[in-house]
């Protein structure tokens, strides 16, 4: 028989499936950026990656902001300058943009900031808005910790979807590979989240600027991370894709989540091979192969 | 205390409590995470308690309670396959056993495996446990007999210590 303090044992043997603090603020960020619910890690990345994934058609490979500090100069929306676009007209093209996506590779390099500790990682999506039926490739590269590709075929609407993953765990040097089935949920749809913000308004057009060196156009939005949020979104001014966005979270606010920042760059890459070979993820020499996905320790962080 | 305050003194304690009830990283996380989302929408009443972590372990019971009744969770049902077993791990014998209960914990049904955590990892007396899950104090104590009889554990004489006082 076994005896109670075998039972205690067990118990803190399992202490080691905590949950890595930072990993889970910063999920607490991204979700209530997206305002939707969709909590497995890198199926997160991979939502993240939707935020991005309207592609305009435009091919050339739109350069990537070179740092995390946001292009803007406040929290307030500058009055708009003369020949600032109206909104109408410019949710207009910015949708247009995103219906046209379809053939391209969506990039985006993303820092999150919460709590003074900041996470880097980078999705990549295939094709950028795909339709049910198309065979979808994903990836999403956690810097440091974790690497995991999805190939699946797009659903007709939310459900289950089986597909192929590779994921990497640097944290043990493990990997492994195997066909998962996932539950989709509508709301990780890759085009919903910005569409939908973009479609619903509330927002300002504060005015034209430049972006490491492309002429964008600048939006303010106060309520599309959440309560005690502020957006920024920069469209380039002639292909009117996304090229970054900050959410800004500041404490004090009412619901606001203490203080953090999501910074995204996009990119959209045509489909070469070679950018199609960065929809694998790499599998480093010497790492072990494991049966499932291993997740990374706590860090003991609060 | 504010939300920030209770991420940095009271977050690692709470993701143990998950990861320890969970049994499984990513459900623990997944959990926390729901549970934290919701809890920051309502801080301005749970950070006026006088304990604002016993609440929100609480939801996270209550959360992993009913986890398997959203449809919409992503959940691998799928393993890895043609995995190349010369690298399966090399249990020591003296963990052998411990692994076995732990196996056995893993099919406990959830209700039991939060009863048996909340007894004799966290220290909470039946009546304790009856309050936050919502049910009569016997139905704790059937909870409890009837997983321990499942794994097979024989009870001491004394009742189990809290292990972790520090918050209450």
């Amino acid at each position: 028989m076994r005896t109670e303090n075998d039972l205690r044992a067990a118990f803190r043997a399992l202490e080691r499936n905590a949950p890595d603090a930072d990993r889970v603020l910063s999920g607490v960020l991204r979700q209530g950026r997206r305002g939707a619910v969709a909590p497995r890690r890198w199926m997160a990345g991979l939502a993240a990656g939707a935020v991005v994934a309207a592609a305009g058609a435009a091919a050339a490979v739109m350069a990537l902001g070179s740092g995390a500090v946001p292009a803007h100069q406040g929290t307030a929306p500058r009055a708009a300058a003369a020949g600032t676009p109206a909104a109408a007209p410019l949710r207009t093209a910015i949708l247009a943009a995103f219906d046209k996506a379809d053939g391209l590779i969506s990039y985006t390099r993303q820092v999150v900031v919460v709590s003074n500790r900041t996470t880097r990682a980078e999705v990549w999506a295939y094709p950028a808005q795909p339709r049910p039926g198309q065979q979808v490739r994903a990836r999403s590269l956690m810097s440091g910790s974790q690497d995991t590709s999805f190939a699946y075929v797009e659903p007709a609407a939310s459900g289950r979807i089986s597909g192929e993953v590779t994921d990497v765990e640097y944290w043990n040097r493990t990997w492994s590979q195997g066909t998962q089935v996932y539950v989709k949920q509508g709301s990780t749809d890759p085009a919903a989240t910005l569409r939908a913000e973009i479609a619903r308004g509330g927002y300002s057009v504060a005015g034209r600027t430049t972006l490491d060196g492309q002429a964008v156009i600048e939006i303010v939005a106060h309520d599309w991370g959440g309560p005690g949020s502020t957006s920024y979104l920069w469209v380039n001014a002639h292909t009117h894709l996304p090229v970054k966005s900050v959410f800004e979270y500041t404490p004090g606010k009412p619901g606001a989540y203490g203080t953090g920042t999501i910074t995204d760059y996009y990119a959209y890459l045509p489909p070469t091979g070679a950018n199609l070979g960065n929809l694998q993820a790499v599998i480093p020499g010497g790492f072990t192969r494991t049966a499932t996905q291993e997740l990374p320790p706590s860090s003991g962080k609060g | 205390m504010t939300f920030e305050e209770f991420t940095v003194a009271r977050l690692p304690a709470v993701l143990r409590f998950a990861g320890v009830l969970a049994g499984d990283r990513a459900l623990a996380e997944d959990v926390v995470q729901e549970v934290l989302i919701r809890a920051h929408a309502r801080w301005d009443q749970i950070g006026r308690m006088d304990v604002p972590e016993l609440y929100v372990r609480k939801m996270v019971v209550n959360e992993f309670l009913s986890w398997r009744r959203r449809a919409w969770r992503l959940v691998p049902v799928g393993r890895g396959t043609d995995v190349d077993v010369r690298h399966a791990p090399d249990h020591a014998p003296g963990h052998a056993e411990r692994d076995a209960l732990l196996t056995e914990l893993g099919k406990l049904p959830r209700r039991q495996r939060a009863v048996l955590v909340l007894r004799y990892y966290e220290g909470f007396s039946e009546t304790e446990i009856a309050d936050l899950l919502g049910c009569a104090p016997g139905t704790v104590r059937g909870y409890t007999s009837r997983a321990l009889a499942r794994l097979r554990v024989e009870l001491a004489d004394h009742a189990p210590a809290a292990m972790q006082e520090e918050y209450r």
